[in-house]
């Protein structure tokens, strides 16, 4: 009886040893490639907030151009590109976290 | 305090002076090697960044060739190398346009490798980073958006600009989100083109700079030098992951005109 108690002992000791071994390896797996998609996740998110603000002055910029309204139009879509630029990385993290 | 004053003097004398032959910004200039030739009066000569492209297409195709040529079960290094490229972004492309997208695999694992031997080899001293010009990205990011952009009318007509108004919206904010869609559509090409190249120019530069201060420090410069080694670890990982990036936006971009309005 003791004995088949040590074997059953040893054996769950063992099983579990294998599970942490198993949890931390997959552990490390998701943690460098959780790392490597958010640093590319990141680079992304800089560069559409910074894009959308330089399009919207643009496109301000070139409607005051034709119809002769200076600061105008270049004011509300500059503020127009300001709200797209978190709106759009907004989205792209709901995206990402899925 | 007074040791960052100097390093920021030093700093504003190495990027102020563009002239002189130590200037960081010296290995951006384009040359023409084999003199200027003109057509029509437009500028068709040889660079040295046309070169440069020409050399990665020619190692390029010579490396998938040679790597894939035995076709081994069991590969070499150089056909695992080859594989796991290749499977990896076949990975990606599937996961992101599903299995009727997977035809475009061909174009997004041809720009990754481009963009990844542009970036890996204008690493190696004395080259040219042909990815450090906006206009060569803005070029590829720009095709790739007309292409996104006629692929969406063609396979959807004019309900391709539903795209601009998600479904769901209430028809009363329509006046507002489609300005906002509108932009950040157009924005597409510019992030793209623009993080590319600030990546490549900004770590170019830097690592110039520092390898500025390694002689001018005199033996002091084996703690710039120490840093240039490190920077030039992130620099291989940065010149990887712009290249995998660019991949994936392709991918999502080609993505939005298969399901438009999701």
């Amino acid at each position: 009886m003791s004995k088949k108690d040590d074997l059953n002992t040893s054996l769950n000791k063992l099983s579990r040893k294998l599970d942490d071994i198993k949890t931390k390896e997959t552990l490390k797996e998701n943690y460098s490639k959780n790392t490597y998609y958010g640093l590319s996740h990141a680079f992304k998110i800089v560069s559409e907030m910074f894009a959308n603000v330089f399009v919207g002055g643009c496109i301000g910029w070139t409607l005051d151009y034709f119809f002769e309204t200076k600061p105008i139009f270049l004011i509300i879509f500059l503020i127009i590109g300001m709200i797209s630029g978190i709106y759009t990385s907004y989205k792209s993290s709901k995206k990402w976290q899925k | 305090m007074t040791y960052f004053k100097n390093i920021l003097l030093l700093c504003t004398i190495f990027i102020g002076n563009t002239a002189h032959a130590a200037s960081p910004l010296k290995q951006f200039e384009i040359t023409r090697p084999f003199g200027t030739m003109e057509i029509a009066g437009i500028d068709i000569s040889i660079t040295n960044s046309s070169i440069m492209m020409i050399i990665i297409l020619v190692l390029l195709n010579a490396f998938l060739i040679i790597a894939t040529k035995k076709k081994a079960v069991i590969p070499s290094k150089l056909q695992s190398v080859a594989e796991m490229s290749y499977e990896m972004i076949y990975n990606t492309t599937k996961d992101n346009l599903g299995k009727e997208g997977a035809k475009f695999f061909p174009l997004v694992y041809s720009l990754f490798m481009f963009i990844l031997l542009c970036n890996m080899l204008g690493l190696i001293p004395y080259s040219f980073t042909v990815t450090s010009h906006i206009i060569i990205t803005f070029a590829i990011a720009f095709g790739i958006f007309l292409f996104a952009t006629i692929l969406g009318f063609v396979l959807h007509g004019f309900k391709y600009l539903r795209l601009f108004l998600p479904a769901g919206v209430p028809i009363f904010l329509a006046p507002l989100l489609v300005p906002i869609e509108i932009v950040s559509y157009i924005s597409r090409p510019i992030s793209l083109a623009v993080r590319l190249a600030a990546n490549m120019m900004a770590g170019h530069t830097m690592i110039k700079v520092f390898a500025g201060f390694v002689v001018a420090l005199g033996i002091f410069g084996i703690a710039p030098f120490i840093f240039i080694v490190l920077l030039y670890i992130l620099e291989t990982l940065i010149a990887f992951l712009q290249a995998y990036v660019f991949a994936v936006l392709t991918c999502l971009y080609l993505s939005d005109s298969f399901h438009p309005g999701h």
